[in-house]
């Protein structure tokens, strides 16, 4: 739950099992401070983040980026009223290689779409539903965050 | 002309010194503004007018934080904390101003040395890291409760006691006109604040419904007050406003400290007296919020050394008051609280917790 901050923009809290505390405040200016306050401490550490800095922070910390073949980015379109899509970069593993887009109804079970695939230096964009995979390509996919879970769940077979 | 630029620059290089050290800018464009007064720099139409929208658009993004759903959420706990402020407050410096001055000037110079200055309170509390503290955010409800405050003072302040019922009614037609005007369009409005170019002009034309409406006999002030509240549903008009009141109220600060004309008609006793009452009520004020807020004496410690400073808000009673005296009184004692606070705010949390290990030793 966020707590209003008037005047200055808005609070979120977490205290750890340990008693630590960590408060994040977006402040109206667009910055934000990430604070952290050791158990029986008095005096926190702020770190200034930028908004995309955040962002990435929060990538690492919801653990979406855990090595480099897997990338996410976010993009954010403020105009319409801040829609977010995610971009993801899989390597296509044993479960997927060998079978087409078709077959595997990555869209119908998962709603995610394949928007690229990288083979050997190459890129395939928009590939067709016919398109067979192979072990080692690397796909982009797009689509809402739990869209791109039930694909990592489903298709990819991980977590 | 030339006042405006001679000003400009001069806020400039206060700003650039206020950055460099740890002193509040708003004393020192005030300052700036007495020095150059005395220097012999004249005021022209032009920086009226300018330090006029100055008030305004300070006005209008005053009324954009006020909103009233989250007022009537945690109105129990509000209320407590807005009455047991105005009180403790402004009793003592009224007390003192009554010695000293006429009845009528006591009272007005009480109302505006009792509210805190949002703007230095607000920065001292981001720039010292004290945002994870629960206290902050009992002090920063404190700082919007005392806005609210100042709108039944500027109501009082323009209202002529015969003219009262028809003033007040002008006033409640006005608002309920600007409520409907802001919820009706508000689908509209949203969409059109996606344009950058339109929204610039948009946010600064807001400023003239004031400047018309003043034409009715409804005070600019008042009337900005309200349309920042109707708007206030609408989170990015705010960006748009800031760079606005941004310049035109350090324009505002610096050509009110021209305006004040240092004569020895105040004696230095009295000014004293006042920064004591004004220190030491609300330094009360916060240790009684605390003690029953947050239960404890050294959070209570913590809110009223935070909230010491008087800025934007007593300058802006003073200004509207127009009374030389109360100009005076209130420039001297916002200068003095501004510089004191800033000092008590940077140890207010020390401070605090020395309470409570002595407390503990005992």
């Amino acid at each position: 739950m966020s707590i209003e901050l008037p005047g200055v923009g808005s609070k979120y809290e977490i205290e750890t099992a340990q008693g630590d505390k960590v408060a994040i405040v977006f402040l109206e200016s667009g910055e934000i401070h990430l604070y952290v306050l050791e158990k029986g401490c008095d005096s926190p550490c702020v770190v200034v983040l930028s908004e995309s800095e955040a962002r990435r922070l929060g990538s690492i910390l919801s653990g979406t980026v855990f090595h480099i073949e897997k990338e996410l980015v976010e993009i954010v379109f403020t105009a319409l009223s801040d829609l977010r899509i995610s971009v993801h970069t899989y390597v296509v593993n044993k479960a997927m290689a060998g079978k087409s887009i078709e077959e595997l109804a990555i869209r119908k079970r998962t709603g995610v779409t394949v928007i690229a695939v990288s083979r050997k230096g190459k890129n395939v964009v928009n590939p067709p539903p016919s398109f067979r995979f192979e072990d080692g390509d690397v796909i982009v996919v797009i689509g809402e965050h739990d869209q791109i879970s039930k694909f990592e769940r489903e298709i990819l077979g991980i977590r | 002309m030339i006042d405006v630029a001679i000003a400009v620059v001069i806020c400039v290089a206060v700003l650039a010194v206020s950055y460099k050290t740890p002193i509040p800018a708003i004393p020192l464009y005030i300052i700036a503004g007495i020095v150059a007064g005395n220097l012999g720099l004249k005021a022209s139409e032009v920086s009226h007018f300018l330090s006029q929208l100055g008030i305004i658009f300070l006005l209008i993004y005053i009324g954009l934080e006020i909103k009233i759903e989250s007022f009537i959420k945690k109105s129990k706990e509000l209320t407590g904390i807005g009455v047991i402020d105005l009180f403790v407050t402004f009793t003592p410096i009224l007390a003192v101003s009554v010695l000293f001055f006429d009845l009528a000037d006591a009272v007005v110079i009480a109302a505006a040395l009792y509210i805190s200055s949002s703007a230095i309170v607000i920065h001292s509390l981001i720039e010292n890291r004290r945002l994870i503290f629960p206290e902050s955010e009992t002090i920063l409800w404190m700082m919007i409760l005392e806005d609210l405050i100042l709108i039944v003072f500027l109501f009082l302040l323009s209202a002529k006691i015969a003219a009262v019922m028809d003033f007040a009614l002008k006033v409640v037609v006005y608002s309920a006109v600007v409520m409907l005007f802001a919820k009706t369009f508000l689908k509209y409005l949203k969409r059109l604040l996606a344009e950058t170019e339109f929204v610039s002009i948009a946010a600064f034309s807001l400023a003239a419904i004031p400047l018309l409406v003043a034409e009715v006999g409804i005070p600019e002030s008042l009337a900005a007050i309200l349309i920042g509240m109707a708007f206030s549903d609408i989170k990015s008009i705010q960006r748009y406003i800031k760079p606005f009141k941004d310049v035109f109220l350090v324009l505002f600060f610096f050509f009110f400290g021209l305006s004040i004309k240092i004569e020895g008609f105040i004696h230095p006793g009295a000014l004293i007296a006042v920064i004591i009452a004004t220190v030491v009520g609300k330094f009360a004020a916060g240790a009684v919020i605390g003690r029953v807020l947050h239960g404890s004496l050294a959070s209570g410690v913590e809110i009223g050394a935070t909230t010491i400073a008087r800025g934007e808000f007593s300058i802006l009673v003073a200004a509207l008051s127009g009374v030389e005296v109360v100009k005076t009184v209130v420039t001297v004692t916002v200068i003095a609280t501004s510089l004191i606070g800033a000092v008590t705010a940077k140890y207010a949390r020390a401070a605090g917790k020395l309470v409570q290990k002595r407390k503990i030793g005992e």
